[in-house]
């Protein structure tokens, strides 16, 4: 009688406690779904932009005098006195010999570690870093020009803004309408990294690439020119 | 007219492994639908099938096995546990953060899983009865020698709920409210000393109490779990539609197989399963209440029942974002090879004191042999009879 009566104390106690299971289930599949759905993907899913390719500058032979190249740097993001874990450490050394340790005192957050991966090396290091909270592969735009300091004087300079490449002087600012182009939109999400997730990557609106825009005169016009402003 | 239906415990005894693999089916569809989009989609779901199959067997084959065999041979299978779980630390293998595994070749074996089922025999051969209180220090011993290696493994998890088991025996066999009370006192201590020693596990329950806290670190995983489920709301999604459990659950096939059962069948798949464990642990208490039945095989029976509530109960809750991270898998529905033949040879074995056992005895005259310990009654589909 006693052994019986200990049996429904215990099945009474994991009943309730089912009851309470089904009720959260519930809860989470009706009335509270709306509101987890919003809290989760507010921390998972992230839009960004996509920048036009710039346009070039070419001469009037539509010999390029100005493009733009993408590089991706290794960085290394941490509080100051964070180091790499000797794991990491280890890993990072083998694929990167020529990697640079990160600094303990007196550094910026960011810390630089590698410039200009090869696009084999990203994919080598690619499992690593979405290991770590603190590696990180960021990419850079960067213009390219002609080796010529008169002609580069000509073009002028560009400034990134919020991941766009601007026209701040000279050719480069006179067209800038032109070669910038409209930038895209995408929509990713992410791990607690803040790391993409694999196939996640989806596109909301194409990059409009700028134009390229072609001067009336050569090279060597144009070096004429400088040197002579 | 009142109309109640009466299961016969044949009956009983059949349905039990109907639903150890309808359980292990539904247990194949979650691990499928975590993989989904994966390199190798089917390759857990077809070796868990395998598993599945030999889970299958071993409980009807362990069901056919007179009970008084087991309680005869208990020495040796607690000698067989503690070999296999006290050489862990030398021939294991690390996965996880935990040495909880032997390596065979293709397949990993965790002996904590199999030895469940010898855990729960020994404990109810040497509970304190009334003329043997000094048994209790015996199965206290016993069960202290049993956790210690899980606990050195580290598996707090699985550690949890042989202390669990332990305590279901205890309180089942009618152990006096002091032995409990002190027992639920050193677990309170026990509790606190763990909770200052491991940070990870305060900031669990810190995730619990105050998921917004931290959203990226203590309370991501639980997020996730809400967010999973939530996503798979009353009807759920495709079996390729569990993209949330694949991307962002730890384990999910394993730890998390209940949010990913969630995301893919919804609320009312998860009623379906529920329910289904609900009736299996019905099936196994109505078993136990059979006339006749001895205390020892009755205690087995409903002992085992709590170990597959308690156990599900506990994963589930974790997944509902009730209770903080365990790493506790969900019986007959995680992936996992050693568990489901764990759990298959526990049912086997409850079959097996339910009086399964003794099924090629004659079916009424021929009483059954004694239990080991001699308080044996015969049980032949209700019909008791008692030993001369």
């Amino acid at each position: 009688m006693k052994g019986r009566r200990r049996l429904i104390v215990l099945f009474v106690f994991l009943g309730l406690w089912l009851l309470v299971v089904v009720a959260r289930a519930f809860y989470l599949a009706g009335p509270g779904r709306a509101a987890a759905i919003r809290a989760g993907e507010k921390l998972a899913r992230q839009e960004g932009m996509i920048p036009a390719p710039r346009g070039r500058i070419v001469d009037c032979n539509r010999v390029p005098l100005a493009w733009t190249e993408r590089y991706f740097d290794l960085y290394w993001i941490g509080n100051e006195g964070d180091l790499p874990s000797e794991d990491e450490w280890r890993i990072l050394a083998e694929l990167l010999p020529a990697a640079r340790l990160p600094e303990r005192h007196g550094v910026e957050p960011l810390q630089l570690l590698y410039r200009q991966l090869a696009v084999s090396e990203v994919l080598k290091l690619e499992p690593v870093v979405k290991q770590s909270s603190r590696l990180k592969i960021l990419s850079r735009l960067e213009r390219i020009t002609v080796n010529s300091p008169a002609v580069r004087h000509l073009l002028g300079k560009v400034e990134e803004r919020d991941g766009v490449l601007c026209g701040i002087s000279g050719l480069e600012l006179e067209h800038d309408a032109r070669l910038r182009g409209e930038p895209g939109r995408f929509e990713v999400l992410l791990d607690r990294y803040r790391h993409w997730m694999e196939r996640s990557w989806k596109l909301l609106a194409e990059p409009l690439p700028g134009e390229d825009v072609q001067l009336n005169e050569s090279v060597t016009e144009l070096e004429a020119r400088g040197i002579n402003q | 007219m009142k109309m109640q239906y009466e299961p016969r415990p044949d009956q009983l005894r059949r349905m039990v492994p109907i639903l150890y693999f309808l359980l292990g089916i539904f247990g194949l569809l979650t691990i499928a639908a975590s993989q989904y989009g994966g390199e190798a989609p089917l390759h857990l779901p077809l070796r868990q099938g395998l598993f599945l199959l030999l889970g299958s067997a071993l409980l009807l084959g362990s069901a056919q096995i007179p009970f008084a065999w087991y309680q005869r041979n208990c020495c040796r299978f607690w000698l067989l546990s503690m070999g296999l779980l006290y050489l862990l630390p030398f021939f294991g293998v690390r996965l996880n953060g935990m040495r909880g595994w032997f390596r065979l070749g293709e397949f990993l074996l965790q002996p904590s899983e199999l030895t469940k089922a010898f855990f729960l025999l020994t404990l109810v051969i040497c509970r304190p009865r009334r003329n043997r209180r000094y048994m209790f220090r015996i199965m206290l011993l016993s069960g202290a020698v049993w956790i210690f290696p899980i606990l050195f493994q580290p598996d707090f998890g699985t550690a949890a709920i042989y202390l669990a088991l332990f305590l279901s025996v205890l309180f089942l066999s009618g152990a006096n409210w002091k032995q409990l009370a002190g027992l639920i006192g050193a677990g309170g201590v026990a509790a606190f000393w763990f909770l200052m020693r491991y940070p990870y596990a305060r900031e669990r329950i810190m995730g619990i109490l105050h998921p917004d806290a931290d959203p990226l670190g203590a309370s991501w995983h639980i997020r996730q779990f809400v967010l999973t489920v939530a996503r798979g709301g009353f009807w759920g999604n495709r079996i390729d539609g569990a993209i949330w459990s694949y991307a962002y659950l730890p384990l999910p096939y394993n730890d998390s197989a209940f949010a990913t059962l969630a995301e893919c069948l919804g609320f009312c798949g998860v009623i379906l399963v529920l329910g289904l464990f609900t009736v299996l642990v019905a099936a196994l208490v109505r078993l136990s209440l059979q006339q006749g039945i001895s205390e020892t095989r009755r205690i087995f029976i409903q002992a085992a029942a709590v170990l597959v509530a308690v156990q599900s109960l506990v994963h589930i809750s974790v997944n509902l974002a009730l209770l903080p991270p365990t790493g506790l898998t969900l019986p007959l529905i995680s992936y996992g090879g050693s568990s489901l033949l764990g759990c298959g040879l526990l049912l086997g074995m409850a079959l097996s004191a339910a009086g399964a056992g003794n099924s090629h005895f004659p079916a009424s005259a021929e009483p059954l042999p004694p239990d080991a310990d001699g308080e044996t009654r015969c049980v032949d589909d209700g019909r008791a009879a008692r030993l001369p």
